[in-house]
């Protein structure tokens, strides 16, 4: 009446434990490298937020002295009868570990020339 | 049991197939994640091109609107350079019809590379109408100059001041009012003196309410007692509480050592000749006009 329920014989346990152990073992490269591109990619993103409001910031106040990540440099541009005197802007900000996001613009300077 | 032999090995392979599967979405999204983002930096970048593009492309409009120069006669040859190593913009201008004294600027932002990226943004310019000033009643055009009498209404535009005879004069001549002096007030947004020469003599004041004035002349102050004023309009541009306009002259004057483009403080006063508010005039750029067209500028994004 009684069956004996059998389970998994060793050599199957060792068997299987060797494979999933290759199989992991294959894949785990794969997943930790995608795991930090994806860290990576929210990094990255985030910086590029607070890029944009650092330069939307600087190009509607004209005021750029003393912000941390922001550079400039005088610049002209061809205009109408003669060049037309500006700075270019950029504005750098850190994304993760990973390197930084950098935007640039131009913009005509508010006085002098 | 026979048949269950190898169980195991087929449970762990289903679970591998499992993890397969979860690891390749990984993958993929990973992947998609990663360009994606660097696509949104480069289309960024891109946009502030244009934005680069389009502050160049209005300077050069309302340059030459600040010279009197219509639509119709506007020189707008596309604009295309590149931005200090960074990338590059394309402006092209459209006119309107002649009435809407209107141009449409478009300006594609590039950025080379693998993949290129453009972006395009657009601006609806609508300009001041521009009459002249004898045409709306300000002035009385009589050879050999034309003789300004003072003006109790305002206009809503641009007023050119321009005689034939290419000399503007500003006279205690017989249009005055007793009442009130040889004092002549002209209000409107934007003016401009064209002709050759604009005289203010023998005792005339002359009180200009506009926040944008060209003097494409050159401006003298003759005899004893004239009187120049320059007071802001409507849309001032405002720093520290106090208000601005710009004047453009083309000439050198009391107190403008050179010609160019000044910020002028509400109440600049020339009297007999000289500058009697010391400060009140400040060397700018062109770049400051568009802030008194502003609302004009209609923006929208995409081609």
């Amino acid at each position: 009446m009684m069956k004996r329920q059998q389970g998994f014989s060793l050599v199957e346990v060792l068997v299987a434990v060797v494979v999933l152990g290759v199989i992991v073992a294959a894949f785990s490269g794969v997943f930790s490298s995608s795991i930090d591109s994806i860290l990576s990619a929210g990094d990255r993103y985030r910086a590029l937020m607070e890029a944009q409001g650092l330069l939307e910031r600087v190009l509607a106040t004209g005021d750029l002295e003393g912000l941390e990540g922001v550079e400039w440099e005088q610049s002209n541009q061809p205009g109408y009868e003669s060049t037309v005197g500006g700075r270019l802007i950029t504005v750098t900000v850190p994304a993760g570990p990973h390197g930084v996001v950098r935007l640039s613009a131009f913009q005509l300077n508010s006085s002098g020339e | 049991m026979h048949h269950e032999k190898g169980a195991a090995l087929i449970s762990v392979l289903m679970v591998v197939v499992v993890f397969l599967l979860l690891g390749t979405a990984l993958l993929q999204w990973t992947a998609v994640e990663a360009i994606q983002v660097q696509r949104q930096e480069r289309q960024l970048q891109a946009h502030y091109l244009a934005r680069s593009g389009l502050d160049v492309a209005l300077n050069y409009v309302f340059e030459q609107v600040a010279q009197g120069i219509s639509v119709k006669d506007m020189k707008l040859s596309d604009l295309k350079y590149p931005v200090g190593g960074v990338g590059s913009y394309e402006v092209t201008f459209t006119k309107g019809s002649e009435e809407q004294e209107s141009v449409e600027i478009r300006v594609r932002g590039y950025l080379t590379g693998p993949v290129p990226v453009e972006e395009t943004i657009k601006a609806y310019l609508e300009l001041p109408k521009t009459a002249r000033a004898e045409d709306i009643g300000w002035g009385i055009k009589r050879a050999p100059h034309l003789d300004l009498r003072f003006a109790d209404e305002e206009y809503d535009g641009l007023v050119s001041f321009v005689a034939d005879n290419q000399v503007v004069t500003i006279n205690n001549n017989r249009y005055g009012d007793k009442d009130r002096g040889y004092n002549h007030y002209f209000k409107a947004p934007a003016m401009m003196f064209s002709s050759d020469t604009l005289s203010i003599e023998n005792g005339s004041t002359l009180h200009l309410y506009t926040d944008f004035v060209a003097f494409r002349t050159k401006t003298k102050l003759l005899g004893s007692d004239n009187l120049l004023t320059l007071n802001v309009n409507t849309n001032p541009i405002i720093e520290d509480g106090v208000k601005y306009g710009v004047v453009y002259f083309a000439t050198t004057l009391s107190g403008v050592d050179r010609p160019g483009y000044y910020k002028f403080r509400d109440g600049t006063t020339w009297e007999n000749g000289t500058l009697r508010t010391p400060g009140y005039l400040i060397p700018t750029s062109s770049t400051e006009l568009p802030t008194f067209f502003s609302s004009r500028i209609v923006y929208s994004s995409g081609n």
